[in-house]
């Protein structure tokens, strides 16, 4: 019964700690890409269409490692390989 | 500890998956309203023609700058892909019903077409020995690098391809049913009222951004592997 719930404990913060970091980092790419970006089309605001799409296609590969973590998260919490291992 | 979080359905065939049901339901959709919009084309457009006759006119645009005048063949199956994939990710946030794309299967499938697809007409426009060419690069020293480089990048862009539309329909469908059920049992009053519709119009921006993110990066797939903008580099040097 203890070790269940301290793997529970543990599942859980394995699971939503390393998310936190990732979005810290994946914010602070997103920004300067937007940022960037925004600045670009202020200048020159005839090639906002392309600087858009590209903005939108980088902005989008950052958000896929976030994506990674998160699937990992969802992995750790609904369909945990380890626990049926241990647990039976 | 297994199973996640099980919405209930509207509509639930025994024996059959309730996500092929889901992407039945959504094709059924898709193939109807396109039906009823061909029946009666007219010149002057009536609602249904005005609204398909946006999305294809900006769509088409947007293959164009990014794939140049030769990817205009390519438009029908981009377009198909991405209102399928609108059409299903939307259908994560309509109570009674499931996202097909919150599957894997779903996902990994469409991600496949997509590979098999920028291989196949890889090798159709620039012929085999252009293909392996556009893997090594010039340099013969440094070809076992390079193609292994490749190899791998090339192996990563269905998984992430995949990963990602599973990932975000998931992330947001997951969000939405944790605010619905857990929050009216910690806050009474405006906050259940408040913050579901967000959530849902958060979640049907999503929808549309990850449609439109596939069809992008299946059309930018497609042009590298097909060496359109080799050509169009040139061409747009404006």
């Amino acid at each position: 019964m203890e070790g269940k719930v301290l793997f529970g404990v543990f599942t859980m913060l394995a699971a939503s700690f390393p998310l936190s970091l990732a979005a810290i980092g994946a914010a602070i790419g997103q920004g300067n890409v937007i940022a960037k970006g925004l600045e670009g089309m202020a200048r020159n605001p005839e090639a906002s269409g392309d600087i858009r799409t590209n903005m939108i296609l980088g902005v989008v590969l950052i958000e896929a490692l976030v994506l990674y973590v998160l699937l990992i998260s969802l992995l750790l919490l609904f369909a945990n390989p380890v626990y049926t291992r241990i647990f039976g | 500890m297994h199973g996640g979080i099980e919405t209930p359905v509207l509509i639930n065939i025994p024996g059959i998956p309730t996500v092929i049901v889901m992407t039945w339901l959504a094709m059924l959709l898709l193939i109807a309203l396109s039906l009823a919009t061909l029946r009666r084309l007219s010149i002057v457009p009536g609602p249904l023609q005005n609204v398909f006759e946006f999305i294809i006119e900006s769509f088409t645009h947007l293959i164009e700058t990014i794939m140049g005048p030769a990817g205009t063949g390519f438009i029908p199956f981009l377009g198909t892909l991405f209102l399928l994939i609108l059409v299903s990710n939307i259908m994560g946030v309509i109570p009674g019903f499931r996202a097909p794309t919150s599957s894997l299967n779903t996902t990994v499938a469409l991600a496949l077409i997509v590979f098999f697809t920028s291989h196949y007409y890889g090798v159709k426009n620039r012929g085999f020995k252009g293909y392996i060419r556009h893997y090594t690069g010039d340099s013969i020293f440094l070809a076992p690098l390079m193609f292994f480089t490749h190899f791998v990048g090339e192996l990563a862009r269905p998984f992430s391809l995949a990963i990602r539309l599973f990932a975000n329909i998931v992330g947001d469908d997951l969000s939405l049913a944790v605010i619905l059920t857990i929050l009216p049992l910690i806050a009474k009053l405006v906050l259940p009222l408040l913050l579901p519709p967000l959530m849902i119009l958060i979640g049907t921006l999503i929808a549309f951004i990850q449609a439109l993110v596939f069809a992008v990066l299946a059309a930018v797939y497609i042009a590298d592997l097909a060496g359109f903008n080799d050509a169009h580099e040139g061409a747009s040097g404006h």
